[in-house]
């Protein structure tokens, strides 16, 4: 095809700045590991880690709650999309909501409403039990704490890619297994599980890789019991003085290699699955196997899920936002539902603490000014990728998942480590922050603009240039609008979690550009959990009511976040 | 409107050569059809010369522009060689009405709203689309996006209309009704147009031209009659139509008839077309419709329409034709009865048969 200059000039010019916003931070932290004070090339740093004794106990802990979080939410997730995929489920369309759970409550929010309700002292579930006279006492501030809440909020993503498998399973393949004379459960264990594999093990290595980036749990719970992740970690290493950005930098190379691993053997297991072409195919009913009186029975345990990981959160949120000391041995339930006040609500709205309305302005600010200008450059990234034969498409494909693979920290570090120096000094301004999100974001959105740019067949491009489009124009007037859902669905899912990041944020920011994350942060360092939990739950109704305006401009309904594919990982 | 000519065009996909050498002149007001199977290179060379592929090769023309020439650095973008295309899927874009889709070609070339206004009307009327301009897309019938997709090619008066298997997606019924009226349209508004088909009932309906494709090459060009009459190769005689084929051997020939003896004491008749020789082994072709059958033996043919003896296999009655398959030593021949309503052998009869005058074709 024909391409104007203009055309090789947009294409190169994103190229240009997605390899650099990937590549250039990264290089500089593995390479500043390899340097010493005095500029020569060195292995020292490498061989001093090694002698820290905590090391092996971080990544022993680290190890430990990501496998098992990992195995727990696997056997939860398929047993809930078994449920909501294949039997009939009353109200099944609701669980679909299991799904976007991460995106309503972040890691942070999940660890510190953890932290409320079942620390060994006063934990309300444990004011609970001993109210009823029960003996036992949860204790979340422990490594099976830790583990129990990350599988918590693992579960929906092996749920909605193990739902998807399940739902697209052709019933022919299970049904002509019947008809040769095997029963149903020969049939599940020949037919239906090789055919889940694929699925599974990519559930699998996903859940894995999120594990290791659970900052705000791992923070929140392991912290003040001095319970060290490779995450924490990192941060400890920064915020000791002088900071030890050596140590940071190579904690930071391990976590990055254990996502990359994971990454590496899911693409090569997905890779492996094309050959599974009878999973894709639509449009068939699936049969659902009848659970008669035990139906309801599911229903309960699936209520259970959401009870636990959105309602249970937020109520002891709220409640605690609402009373100063609430949660005493031998308060009564009257206790907590009356003698409610609102004044740390009116604390953080009426300014009187100027930081915490000015950490929202500049969240509110960089999350939306991040997700466009990452929206902007994925759409662009997307259509070479998809719609082009240029060379090097794959490798742009490459450079915007990489970042998927880094936690929050880890991103953190290697910006550090990037914009401090002379040439791209970023560091002390906001714009760090602002480069940090748009790379953080590059990921999420070439995902979701890739399929839809997937779904648009190219004769309707090559028709409008056919009529006298020029490329510009036909980019602008047919591909744009055809692809629009993908980008506002792009938009909302790096926006919100943004809105409320915590790993990247609290390493970057600086005196005068302090975002949420790090006044929810400090707050809880602090102990204010009155005026944390009240500024929790007006950041999270903030951040609600500015996707529901985000997808009511873009004329999508919330539902299809839950379907969109990006989410699939 | 004008002529499209093309010359030497090569295009190549990695190491598979798409496009080989292909030459092909569409006359003005014309219809020029590329018939072959899928991956021929029928369509390829389509989007040559609409400018949406980049030859890697030879030189097309439209009207007396260059528009694209890789020697001489000429490649006009698709924007600016003013041609208009219907897309197989016909690509009529599912976020603007029936009337945007028209009118958008319209609105590139900065016409004023009134303009616009009553060009697609024109457009659509001629169409016989009228009232359904507000529809999206989505709510037109198979045959109805056709013709908006349509009306969107013709609506800026090009010099060229290029068609992609524009009925592959629509039901038989629907397909030769709208068969027929693209026909008329064509005839009625004079367009140069180049039509790519693999159906060559449908190619042998509706054009002016014929090109057969295969692997890349031109293996034949002619009018619907020519390339039926005389199928130059196998290839041709087998994608177009039906056809019996005979291996034999030439005894003599006059340049234009030549008789094949093809074994067993018999000898056809068979036109010798492009075939220059007087002995030899060649192939013939003869058309179902071309035998003669008879249930009593006849009296002796002459020399080259000798009859011969074979007995019915099985038949298959399609309506209008029905084909007898009659066995005859080691091979099987498709033969059409003359009268199709009424059966006159069974299974296992005894049958008689020789080939019409003229009706073998010798292959090269």
């Amino acid at each position: 095809m024909h391409r104007a200059p203009l055309e090789w000039a947009v294409f190169y010019g994103v190229a240009a700045i997605i390899g650099f916003l990937v590549i250039y931070p990264i290089g500089m932290m593995i390479g500043g590991t390899f340097v010493s004070d005095t500029g020569s090339l060195t292995l020292e740093h490498w061989s001093n880690v090694k002698g820290l004794a905590l090391l092996w106990e971080v990544l022993r802990n680290t190890l430990i709650v990501t496998i098992s979080a990992t195995l727990i939410a696997l056997v939860i997730g398929l047993f809930l999309a078994f449920l909501v995929a294949r039997t009939d489920l009353p109200m099944s369309s609701l669980f679909e909501f299991i799904s976007i759970v991460p995106f309503i409550t972040p890691p942070i929010i999940a660890g510190l409403a953890w932290q409320l309700l079942a620390e060994k002292q006063s934990g309300v579930l444990n004011l609970i039990l001993e109210g009823m006279g029960i003996g036992m006492r949860l204790d979340v501030m422990t490594l099976t704490g830790v583990t129990l809440v990350s599988a918590l909020y693992l579960i929906p993503f092996v749920f909605l890619i193990t739902s998807g498998v399940l739902r697209s399973i052709n019933p022919d393949l299970e049904e002509a297994s019947v008809v040769t004379g095997a029963g149903k459960f020969r049939t599940f264990v020949h037919i239906t599980l090789p055919l889940l594999k694929p699925g599974l093990s990519s559930a699998a290595l996903l859940a894995f890789m999120y594990s290791n980036i659970l900052f705000g749990i791992h923070a929140t719970l392991g912290m003040p019991k001095n319970i060290w992740f490779l995450t924490t970690s990192i941060y400890q290493s920064l915020s000791v003085i002088p900071a030890e950005t050596n140590r940071a930098a190579i904690l930071a190379c391990i976590l990055m290699v254990f996502g990359m691993l994971a990454t590496y053997m899911q693409i090569r297991i997905l890779a492996g699955e094309q050959s599974y072409k009878t999973l894709t195919g639509k449009g068939f009913r699936t049969k659902l196997i009848n659970l008669g009186p035990w139906r309801w029975v599911a229903w309960s345990v699936c209520m259970l899920y959401v009870f636990v990981v959105i309602v249970l959160p937020y109520l002891v949120l709220f409640l605690r936002s609402m009373k100063p000391f609430m949660f005493v041995p031998g308060m009564t339930w009257a206790d907590a539902f009356t003698g409610w006040e609102f004044d740390k609500y009116m604390l953080v709205l009426s300014g009187e603490d100027p930081l915490m309305v000015a950490s929202v302005w500049h969240s509110f600010i960089l999350a939306l000014g991040g997700g466009l200008i990452a929206m902007a450059l994925t759409s662009v990234a997307a259509y070479m990728i998809t719609k082009t034969d240029i060379g090097g498409r794959q490798i742009l494909n490459f450079l915007c998942m990489t970042p998927f693979t880094l936690p929050g920290v880890v991103l953190g570090v290697a910006i550090l480590w990037g914009y401090t120096q002379q040439a791209v000094l970023l560091y002390g301004t906001i714009w760090i922050l602002l480069v940090a999100y748009v790379t953080k974001d590059l990921p999420l959105g070439l995902k979701s603009v890739h399929s839809s740019f997937l779904q648009v067949h190219s004769e309707l491009e090559e028709s409008s240039r056919v009529c006298g489009a020029s490329w510009l124009r036909q980019f602008a007037t047919i591909t744009l609008p055809l692809v629009k859902p993908g980008i506002v669905i792009g938009f909302v899912l790096t926006f919100a979690p943004i809105l409320r990041e915590v790993g990247a944020s609290i390493l970057l920011y600086t005196q005068g550009n302090e975002v949420v994350a790090y006044v929810l942060f400090n707050l809880w360092e602090n102990g204010e959990n009155q005026t944390l939990a009240s500024f929790i739950i007006l950041t999270t109704l903030l951040t609600l009511v500015v996707v529901i305006v985000i997808l009511k401009l873009g004329r999508l309904k919330f539902v299809e976040l839950t379907r969109s594919e990006v989410t699939q990982s | 409107m004008s002529a499209v000519r093309m010359e030497n065009l090569v295009k190549r996909f990695g190491d598979f050569v798409a496009v080989n050498d292909v030459s092909i002149t569409a006359e003005e007001g014309r219809l020029t059809t590329l018939l072959g199977p899928s991956g021929c290179g029928k369509t390829t060379t389509l989007r040559m010369t609409s400018g949406l592929e980049t030859p890697d090769g030879g030189n097309i023309w439209i009207g007396d522009d260059l528009v694209a020439s890789p020697e001489r650095g000429v490649n006009v973008a698709p924007e600016r060689r003013n041609v208009g295309m219907v897309f197989q899927s016909y690509a009529i874009w599912p976020h603007k009405t029936a009337f945007e889709n028209v009118a958008y070609p319209l609105k590139l070339r900065r016409m004023s709203k009134a303009q616009i206004r009553d060009r697609v009307d024109e457009i659509f009327s001629l169409l016989r689309l009228e009232g359904l301009e507000g529809r999206y897309p989505g709510q037109l019938s198979g045959g109805q996006q056709q013709r908006v997709a349509l009306g969107r090619a013709i609506v800026y008066q090009s010099r060229l209309l290029l068609l992609d298997e524009p009925l592959a997606n629509l039901d038989a019924k629907v397909r030769e009704a709208v068969r027929l009226e693209l026909k008329e349209l064509q005839r009625q508004l004079k367009f140069t147009t180049i039509y790519v088909t693999h159906d060559q009932a449908e190619a042998m309906a509706i054009s002016d031209k014929i090109v057969v494709m295969d692997q890349g090459v031109v293996v034949q060009e002619g009018t619907a009659v020519e390339i039926y009459r005389t199928p130059r190769t196998k290839f041709v005689a087998e994608f177009v139509g039906q056809s019996n084929f005979v291996d034999g051997r030439i005894v003599s020939s006059n340049g234009s008839v030549g008789i094949v003896d093809v074994g067993g004491g018999i000898s056809f008749e068979a036109r010798m077309g492009a075939v220059d020789m007087d002995s030899g082994v060649v192939s013939l072709c003869i058309r179902p419709e071309d035998f003669e059958l008879c249930a009593d033996r006849p009296e002796a043919g002459s020399h080259g329409r000798d009859w011969f003896e074979g007995s019915v296999r099985d038949f298959a009655f399609h309506g209008n034709v029905l084909n007898y398959f009659v066995e005859c030593g080691d091979r099987v021949f498709t033969v059409q009865s003359e009268a199709a309503s009424e059966l006159k052998f069974r299974e296992a009869d005894k049958v008689y048969l020789r080939v019409r005058p003229n009706g073998a074709m010798v292959l090269s």
